[in-house]
């Protein structure tokens, strides 16, 4: 790595995260879920980790918080599983950014993922993974194998 | 131009204005889109930073990294269209000898303005440069810096080879490689080394035409070799081809000091090859 790249910090580091994230309690509580202060900082720890994994660098916030606000009131999302959840969301946000090679704004990025989560994954994470995977990989008007056989 | 690059150290202690400086760079590249960046492309935006606070900081003076980065990036401005001008005057000066290398780089160089971006890879040289110059450009000189000094050199070799009858020149890079006009070769080394030969035996130079007595004549005037009496006597030749012209001098000089080992070392046959002489 260039000696200049060690000036610039890869994450925004645990206290801001932890402070950007803990304004989400108040919104999240209402639908049951909330992180302890010990979550925020695994969390941070998480998506710094991520981030040094896909060889990226993080400017603001990361996907965290948009990732939460998306969530938040997903059928899906119970407060026994929902730090872990975001961070394992988290992990596959920036897979796919790189997998994408920025195709997708981190907004559209978290719709998809969110649309997916929501909708025909119904709340499972390995479905969520496997169709935005294809999504990346998939060749302008090139359609599923299983959408070609349910169109018949 | 050189500038001094901003070092790690200086910036290391800058870092408080560092870091939203870069910040406000990268927004501004992704246009609010992502809020992170692949690795490689920080790392390029932030060479890019470095090369506009250098440029910036070669007029001196003590400025905060904003104004060093604003200062730095209105004079790569003024280098770009600089180096615009350059270009016209390359293509102007061009000798005509018919290089397919030399062609295509000025074309490359054309486009180099179109696809420059000053703003986030102001480091980068987005061209191919084939031709290649008897004194190559500073690998440390970048991006429009880089472009600007190797048409600088580039116009001194034209002008330098343009000065000889084309037909002469033609014939003595016919004798250095008879395809000089297909291979990516300089054309001013062969030019410049049969009137620096003819020049050193006292022999009008126009001729560019050195024949085997001329070069025995030459191998028995360096030597014995005697390095220091070996750059007095290339001096003296120099200043009888030199026209005076804006920074020929300084460049025919280190031109000269290139051809020193080889004169040390060569046989008499070899002078054939180092003065592009007629067998």
């Amino acid at each position: 790595m260039d000696d200049i790249m060690g000036l610039i910090p890869v994450s925004p580091g645990r206290a801001k995260l932890v402070e950007a994230l803990s304004g989400l309690n108040s919104l999240t509580s209402r639908y049951g879920l909330s992180l302890s202060r010990q979550e925020m900082e695994a969390l941070a720890d998480r998506q710094s980790l991520a981030l040094r994994e896909t060889e990226r660098v993080e400017f603001g916030h990361g996907p965290a918080e948009k990732l939460i606000r998306a969530l938040c009131d997903s059928p899906y999302v119970t407060g026994a599983d929902y730090a872990k959840l975001i961070g394992d969301l988290c992990e596959l946000f920036y897979q796919f950014k790189r997998e994408s090679a920025e195709a997708f704004s981190d907004d559209e990025l978290v719709e998809v993922m969110a649309g997916l989560f929501n909708g025909e994954g119904q709340g499972s994470l390995e479905l969520v993974a496997d169709r935005v995977w294809q999504m990346i990989h998939e060749e302008p008007g090139e359609e599923r194998e299983e959408d070609e056989a349910f169109d018949e | 131009m050189m500038n001094k690059p901003v070092t790690t150290a200086a910036l290391s202690e800058k870092k408080e204005e560092l870091y939203p400086l870069f910040e406000r760079i990268a927004g501004l590249y992704t246009m609010g889109d992502t809020t992170s960046l692949p690795v490689e492309t920080v790392r390029e935006l932030l060479k890019s930073l470095r090369f506009v606070l250098s440029t910036g900081a070669s007029a001196g003076g003590d400025h905060t990294l904003e104004e060093l980065y604003d200062m730095g990036g209105k004079e790569l401005w003024r280098l770009a269209g600089a180096a615009r001008e350059l270009l016209e005057l390359a293509k102007k000066t061009d000798p005509g000898y018919g290089s397919l290398a030399l062609r295509d780089t000025l074309g490359a160089i054309g486009g180099f303005f179109g696809r420059y971006d000053l703003r986030f890879f102001a480091h980068d040289i987005p061209c191919m440069i084939d031709y290649p110059l008897c004194l190559p450009v500073s690998e440390e000189l970048l991006g429009v810096s880089f472009i600007g000094e190797y048409l600088r050199r580039l116009i001194i070799e034209n002008r330098f080879c343009a000065s000889f009858d084309r037909g002469a020149a033609q014939k003595a890079l016919s004798r250095f490689m008879p395809d000089y006009k297909e291979l990516v070769v300089n054309l001013f080394e062969p030019v410049f080394r049969c009137a620096l030969g003819l020049a050193l035996l006292g022999k009008d130079p126009a001729s560019l035409t050195l024949d085997r007595g001329d070069c025995g004549r030459l191998y028995l005037l360096f030597h014995p070799f005697d390095r220091e009496a070996a750059a007095g006597l290339l001096g003296c030749a120099l200043q009888r081809i030199n026209s005076g012209r804006e920074g020929e001098a300084e460049y025919l000089k280190p031109a000269a000091e290139n051809i020193l080992p080889f004169l040390r070392v060569a046989s008499p046959g070899g002078y054939l090859n180092l003065f592009c002489a007629a067998g």
